[in-house]
């Protein structure tokens, strides 16, 4: 992975460092940049999406014993959900809005098209996946071993996006949420691993609706096909529309 | 070996990661109730106004624009010493102030609003009279939405089972500061004479020769936030925690409540929400010197389900034998509130003070294991009754700058935690 890498623990994970020590060095050696609960992001990454492997636990016979594509979405919202720590309601009513707005998104799509093997509507699943309760820390990663540089962090965020170019942080809440020591250890991750992590604050019901919004649209300008639920390694980056 | 032990208290403050920026004993005047607020002057100043212990002084303006050199720019008098302010509040340039009778039936107790545009001449706008025979008025305000003021008072004609149990929920609504009006009020069941239950049982029996603190079910603290307007977080004493659906002010309904007491010691006194995690953090008050009443805690309280609240943890406290026996009290008391305006509202570092034990910050990130990663146990005070220094309140500002107050004698303590 090319520096700077960011490594990032996420959801349950009450302590970074112990997920970085176990997960992270895993995944680290698989060459798989998302995990169940740790994440590795450098500009070599490709976005994390809905359908990016590493995060679903889902078998294949639950796969197969759904009904159909509203089946499909209604895992991925319900494993998403599941992501989330106990005491993160404002994550989870935000990502609840989220998933709606996608819904809202795509249900008029035309799925009816028999000799498609995609589906208009599988672009849900190429959505950017929310990344909850986020922790974020600068690291080299040397093969399996993942080394954390003095770039600063660990820095949490309530929220965060990967895109495949830059990791936008989400807080919630007004500055006067966090504290001096905080808000510098912020604003110094950002600095050293500039331009790799934007922040966004949501203050208000307008900015947390806009957020859905942005990030909603991301899924979009996805062309197809978007490969439902799962999306093989190969096909990571998006195809060009018609090939 | 005693007077070693005492000059030290005296001299040497105690502290981690916290710093003393100031300290200011209010022109000899240092006893501080429960009323901490900060006013942005119309011309930029900082205003911490305090409201005094007990008498002779009401309130006092603390210009702490420049943080190592606040300054006194308004002290005000009670009109007798029968009397005590303790608490008041602040929204723009109204303050609200409190007035608690030592005798039920004693005159001034209701609130005071003041216009305090020009801190140094601060303008009485309105009294709101809750004087009665069974009334000592108010001992507790929360005034944030410039609208209504949520007090802990009594009532004309509101006549309590127990002499204890006089100061009930009440909203009044100042949308016209000239004509304050009653918008609606609550009290727990059973501590109203004629109510249809029986009234509760008493935590912890006191006599009544002395009808200040425990053994009480009546309100401490009522909080209510713009997050939810429709509710009110109220700290009932022996009651425990409430939480109210007040969108209808004048048909107040119970949503959820818990209580911890018995067999803990009693005394719930603030009960505050954390809205972004579905989280309580309520406080008890220690009432008593010399530990007669540990454990007094604060807990964190589970309220994803609002109807069903379960504790969860509680803040780790320096050991009982340590602090126990100091002089003074030790325990739980104020938390800084999250109150919108020029505060701090953070959702996982929480402010308390715990009289001899300090200035204490936690980190609440995991609830299940709050962890102290800050303190400032300043040393006892000249003049004061005890020994120890008694922090009493405190207040947070937008910028991480932690104000608190001592009870007896020390006055205003401005602090600053590397955190």
């Amino acid at each position: 992975m090319t520096d700077p890498t960011l490594f990032l623990a996420f959801g349950k994970v009450l302590d970074p460092a112990a997920a970085m020590a176990r997960e992270g060095n895993r995944i680290a050696a698989a060459g798989q940049p998302l995990g169940h609960q740790v994440a590795l992001v450098s500009r070599d990454v490709p976005a994390f999406r809905i359908n990016t492997y590493g995060w679903l636990a889902a078998s294949p016979t639950l796969l197969a014993a759904l009904p159909d594509r509203r089946g499909l979405r209604l895992l991925c919202r319900d494993r998403i959900e599941a992501i989330l720590p106990s005491f993160a309601g404002v994550q989870r009513r935000w990502i609840g809005g989220y998933l709606d707005t996608l819904d809202r998104l795509f249900e008029l799509d035309d799925d009816s098209d028999p000799e498609r093997l995609d589906r208009p509507s599988d672009r849900f699943f190429a959505a950017l996946l929310p990344l909850p309760a986020v922790t974020i820390r600068p690291v080299h990663v040397d093969g399996a071993a993942i080394v954390p540089t003095g770039q600063g962090g660990p820095v949490a965020a309530d929220l965060a996006f990967w895109d495949g170019t830059r990791l936008t942080a989400v807080y919630f809440g007004a500055d006067n949420t966090a504290t001096p020591g905080v808000r510098a250890a912020r604003a110094a991750l950002v600095d050293k691993v500039a331009p790799l992590v934007t922040l966004r604050r949501v203050t208000t019901p307008a900015d947390a609706d806009q957020l859905a919004a942005d990030m909603a649209a991301v899924a979009r300008t996805q062309p197809y096909p978007c490969f439902g639920p799962y999306r093989a390694d190969a096909f990571q980056t998006p195809l060009p529309i018609g090939a | 070996m005693v007077f070693d032990e005492k000059e030290a208290l005296m001299t040497h403050a105690d502290s981690m990661k916290m710093r003393l920026l100031s300290q200011h004993q209010l022109n000899g005047f240092g006893g501080v109730g429960e009323g901490m607020a900060m006013q942005i002057a119309p011309d930029g100043r900082r205003i911490m106004w305090l409201a005094h212990e007990g008498p002779p002084k009401n309130f006092t303006g603390v210009d702490v624009s420049d943080l190592r050199n606040p300054k006194v720019i308004c002290q005000t008098d009670l009109p007798h010493q029968r009397m005590r302010s303790n608490s008041l509040d602040v929204t723009g340039n109204i303050m609200v102030v409190c007035y608690q009778v030592a005798v039920p039936g004693d005159k001034p107790a209701g609130i005071e609003l003041f216009d305090i545009s020009n801190p140094e001449s601060p303008r009485s706008i309105s009294f709101f009279d809750m004087s009665g025979r069974h009334s000592r008025g108010v001992h507790c305000c929360w005034f944030v939405d410039g609208e209504f003021v949520h007090c802990a008072a009594g009532a004309p004609d509101f006549e309590p089972t127990h002499l204890r149990d006089d100061q009930i929920y009440r909203i009044i609504d100042v949308r016209d500061p000239l004509n304050p009006v009653e918008a609606g009020r609550w009290w727990m069941p059973g501590t109203r004479k004629g109510d249809n239950v029986p009234p509760p049982e008493r935590v912890r029996p006191m006599p009544l020769d002395n009808i200040r603190g425990p053994d009480a079910f009546r309100l401490h603290n009522a909080n209510v936030y713009p997050e939810r307007p429709d509710r009110a977080y109220l700290g009932y004493i022996d009651g425990g925690a409430f939480i109210l659906d007040i969108s209808d002010m004048s048909d107040m309904k119970v949503v959820g409540s818990w209580n911890p007491h018995p067999p803990y010691p009693g005394f719930t006194h603030t009960v505050m929400p954390l809205f972004n995690r579905d989280l309580l953090v309520v406080t008890d008050e220690c009432v008593q010197d010399n530990a007669e009443d540990w454990p007094k805690l604060s807990w964190v309280v589970d309220a994803r389900r609002e109807s069903n609240l379960v504790p969860i943890s509680t803040f780790p406290l320096p050991s009982v034998e340590t602090f126990g026996h100091k002089g003074g009290r030790f325990g739980s008391h104020n938390v800084h509130e999250n109150r919108p305006g020029p505060s701090m509202r953070s959702e996982t570092i929480i402010y308390g003070c715990f009289f001899n034990a300090g200035v204490r910050v936690y980190d609440i990130s995991d609830p299940y294991r709050p962890e102290t990663i800050a303190y400032y146990v300043p040393p006892g005070p000249e003049g004061s009754r005890v020994p120890t220094a008694q922090m009493n309140d405190i207040y947070v500002d937008e910028n991480g700058i932690i104000y608190s107050v001592d009870r007896w004698a020390g006055g205003l303590y401005i602090l600053e935690a590397d955190i």
